[in-house]
């Protein structure tokens, strides 16, 4: 009975999101031909940039996590929180730190010398990489947790140090977390849009990402332009989230 | 039980109280709105729940909620799209105050930006509102768009690092220092005069704004919307809007700019503005 | 070849205490001790992966306490084997040679394949193989290495005990043809006996005997190793006199007479100590034989039960409890069953003698090493 019942509430929420995306279809019309351009500009920001602040985060969280995950160290516990600031922080407000330290003394003499992310396209894989490197650290820690150590230990004794073991024995094992994470961390990025209107703006053909298009869209009621960004939106991030899926499996 | 039956009258209790106006105010007449508000209230109990923000924001907002009982840009221009739209009953549309579109710089001024030109110059960053959804950026647009030859508004426009959501965004990205210069409505430099100075552009000035208020066709409540209507419009709302050094009177403004432009009118974006 | 000297460590609750021993080159050492005793902790120490508190490990005159582990050509197998599981075998057994980036030894590394018999797995991975193909891959895993030092981790305790038997003798037969030195952590019994020839018995974090096996096994120093050894026959008793070479003892089932070895050798009369002796050295003695025989006793037989080939009696002597195994045969010839008086002899030389330890922990600490 319970059974039943709960796979029916299932189905249901499933059901619901199904119905929510397929009523998009009746708002699709063909796109103006600068909203076509402009569609395509967003698309092709979005998917660069997510690839390199993903990139940028899995080299910064692959040494990080494995570190949280192997070694005791001072301030380890207080680390191990601050990772997961960004998850409870809105992104609106890691953005607006962003905006801040910028307009402080450290911050305004770097702007000065032309290193400054503030409403650059540089700015987007920056807003990017302060959302996902948290959860990039989490998970692949959560990879490397599942590692045994002993395979390590093995491999040092046979004579590998500590950065061939990590090389060709610990990443190898984490590989299908560390990729699930790569590909969870790419629909984020692609997704991120609080952090990347504070820090890098909305122009159009500049800092217009897929989250930033569908905002502006509705800021002028451009529905179609809005709906077309929300499917492609959903189509990546559907895409990634099944892929991460299977490479778990 | 108890407790979800009383989260639910609260939820009606609100949504259905019939007294509450809901309000859509371009973000630049926020300061004397909220008193304007706070004042109404005490003489009548009535409430008003204010949304501010860009104009063309907010009538996306309207269009796409099909709510509010009052619209009140920063501009005719979306004042008249909005009729376009059917999202303000026409022919009952209060004039209020006048803007007066200028450049502002920070306070210390780093790039030394002392005329409209000193904008062409490489490396200036400048931040314009976004002349799709807010009233400033329209002009600002306009004012790029007709008082330059090509070469030059070529440079300005590659020096144009962002479009701010709002005219209040605008002003906040010269205040942060992200922008070395932008478009502003001249009333911001007077609110913070110690972060905020501004150039003077008479001579480019093509049009001046004003803002108004209209009632919503969505509107349930069309007397309680026609009388707050009409006490934005009255003698105590303009001495509100003078105190914030928003100008209710033509020949003032006139007088300010030392010349005589149209007040309204509206300009269209270039098909091509985005892509050139 | 390799001496632990005076290691110590402390992590928490766990104490090392002053770890020392010898390994000689060629030798299979093997430490003895339940879950618990520290005897992963000091393979660990030994390889590397953890350091010790204070102490010494001494490996060709060098100290070796803060080399690396990939400096130290010390190889470690766990418990389970660890085979990389993400490689086939024989990219298992490279795997050293690679890391190291030493060329291959061919004619060795052939050598350890058909010595192993794992030519057919070579390119199979870790997951397709069987228990014993997995142990027989890894030893030529750690062996392709040629290492100073094989450290073991209950190797063979996982597998079914015929499988074990067989493997623990080509271990043997293998460690003899290559001369290799072998440091092995057991809490087995059988697997300590068959494969090690010293012995070190770990309680707690100590050290409590070292010895050859035989010795361990017929003559535990302390109550702990007894027991360890399945041994219940422990008494109280009092040495009445010591002679040069025999000792005679006030106990429960009268006065006994002891064969004297080195180890006894302060011990004088008057003096308390526990002795014992294994249930399988205890002899029944038939009836029709008549002749006096030295600690001979007398008791009934309380109870009889059959444990796999051999037969446990429980013989009840006056106020005290003996109990005895017989292997089968032998039960069958008997004749015996519950409530028989039987006569028993304890054999002078089984007998074994702990000294009481005295109150002062520090002394008990050099008797024992002494």
């Amino acid at each position: 009975m319970f059974k039943k019942l709960s796979i029916l509430s299932i189905l249901i929420v499933a059901a619901l999101y199904l119905l929510l995306f397929s009523s998009l279809l009746f708002f699709l019309n063909e796109p103006t031909r600068v909203d076509g351009n402009r569609i395509a500009y967003s698309i092709f920001l979005s998917v660069s940039t997510a690839a390199v602040s993903t990139i940028f985060s899995m080299i910064v969280a692959l040494p990080s996590a494995y570190a949280l995950s192997r070694y005791n160290f001072f301030g380890k516990t207080i680390v191990d929180a601050l990772l997961e600031l960004p998850l409870v922080v809105s992104p609106l407000a890691l953005g607006a730190i962003v905006l801040l330290f910028f307009d402080n003394p450290i911050g305004k003499w770097l702007a000065a010398h032309g290193i400054t992310p503030i409403f650059q396209i540089s700015g987007i894989i920056v807003a990017q990489f302060i959302t996902i490197v948290g959860v990039a650290i989490r998970m692949i820690k959560q990879a490397f947790d599942s590692v045994p150590r002993y395979y390590e230990n093995v491999a040092r004794s046979l004579g590998a140090n500590s950065f061939q073991s990590f090389r060709t024995v610990v990443i190898p094992l984490a590989k299908k977390g560390i990729l699930a994470s790569f590909m969870v961390c790419f629909a984020k990025s692609i997704g991120e849009f609080g952090a990347t209107l504070m820090i890098a703006g909305s122009m159009p053909f500049k800092t217009e990402t897929i989250p930033i298009g569908i905002f502006l869209s509705l800021s002028t009621a451009n529905i179609s332009r809005a709906v077309w960004l929300i499917i492609i939106l959903i189509l990546i991030g559907l895409t990634s989230l099944i892929a991460s899926r299977y490479i778990i499996r | 039980m108890r407790i979800t039956s009383i989260v639910f009258l609260m939820f009606f209790a609100v949504s259905s109280y019939a007294k509450t106006l809901l309000i859509y105010v371009g973000v630049t007449s926020k300061p004397p709105v909220q008193k304007l508000i706070a004042i109404y209230h005490k003489r009548t109990g009535s409430e008003i729940n204010a949304v501010y923000g860009g104009s063309g924001t907010l009538l996306s907002q309207m269009i796409l909620t099909k709510k509010g009982d009052i619209y009140m840009p920063a501009s005719p221009d979306f004042m008249k799209l909005a009729e376009r739209e059917s999202v303000v009953f026409k022919g009952n549309i209060k004039k209020i105050a006048y803007l007066v579109p200028s450049l502002i710089v920070p306070r210390d001024n780093p790039k030394n930006i002392h005329s409209y030109k000193d904008l062409a110059k490489p490396g200036i960053k400048i931040v314009i509102a976004n002349p799709e959804t807010v009233p400033i950026g329209v002009y600002t647009a306009e004012i790029i768009d007709k008082s330059l030859n090509k070469t030059e508004r070529l440079k300005i426009r590659e020096n144009i690092i962002n479009y701010a959501g709002s005219a209040a965004k605008t002003a906040a990205a010269v205040i942060l220092h992200q922008a070395d210069a932008a478009f502003e409505w001249k009333v911001y430099s007077y609110w913070r005069p110690e972060l905020i100075k501004a150039i003077n552009i008479n001579k480019f000035i093509r049009r001046i704004s004003y803002i108004s208020a209209g009632i919503s066709s969505f509107t349930k409540n069309r007397k309680e919307a026609l009388r707050f209507l009409n006490f934005l419009s009255s003698e105590t709302s303009k001495k509100m809007f003078e105190r914030y050094h928003i100008m209710t009177n033509l020949h003032e403004v006139y007088k300010s700019i030392n010349k005589k432009v149209i007040a309204g009118g509206s300009y269209k974006l270039p098909e091509n503005w985005l892509t050139e | 070849m390799i001496e632990l000297n005076k290691i110590t460590l402390k992590r928490g609750d766990f104490v090392l205490n002053q770890i020392s021993f010898n390994i000689k080159k060629g030798e299979i050492y093997l430490l003895l001790g339940d879950s618990g005793s520290g005897k992963t902790t000091i393979l660990e120490l030994i390889s590397g992966f953890i350091k010790p508190d204070s102490g010494k490990i001494i490996m060709n005159d060098n100290d070796i306490v803060r080399l690396s582990p990939d400096k130290r050509n010390i190889t470690y197998l766990p418990q389970n084997m660890s085979l990389f599981p993400h490689l086939s075998i024989v990219n298992n057994i490279l795997y050293g040679i690679k890391m190291q980036g030493i060329s291959l030894d061919r004619h060795y590394y052939d050598m350890l394949i058909s010595r192993l018999e794992i030519a057919d797995i070579l390119e199979d991975y870790p997951e397709h193989i069987s228990g014993g193909q997995t142990q027989r891959a890894a030893l030529a895993r750690a062996m392709i290495v040629k290492p100073k030092l094989l450290l073991l981790d209950e190797p063979f305790s996982a597998l079914h005990p015929s499988l074990r038997y067989e493997l623990e003798d080509l271990l043997k037969s293998i460690a003899q043809e290559f001369n290799l030195t072998i440091l092995a952590v057991s809490h087995d019994i059988d697997e300590a006996l068959h494969l090690s020839d010293v012995i070190s018995f770990l309680h707690n974090g100590e050290i409590i005997q070292t010895a050859k096996r035989n010795e361990i096994y017929f003559r535990p120093r302390t109550a702990e190793v007894a027991k360890f050894f399945g041994i219940k026959n422990l008494f109280d008793g009092k040495i009445t006199n010591a002679d040069e070479d025999r000792l005679k003892i006030e106990t429960v089932f009268g006065s006994i007479n002891v064969r004297r070895t080195y180890r006894e050798k302060g011990i004088q009369t008057e003096e308390n100590i526990v002795w014992g002796i294994h249930s399988d050295e205890v002899r029944i003695i038939r009836k029709e034989h008549k002749e006096v025989r030295l600690n001979r006793i007398s008791g009934t037989i309380s109870r009889v039960f059959p444990r796999g080939q051999h037969w446990n009696i429980s013989l009840l002597c006056g106020a005290a409890m003996l109990n005895i195994t017989i292997p089968d045969f032998i039960y069958k010839r008997l004749h015996i069953s519950k409530k028989d008086k039987i006569n028993i002899e304890l054999p002078e030389e089984r007998i074994f003698i702990i000294m009481r330890p005295p109150a002062n922990k520090q002394i008990y600490r050099k008797l024992k090493l002494g």
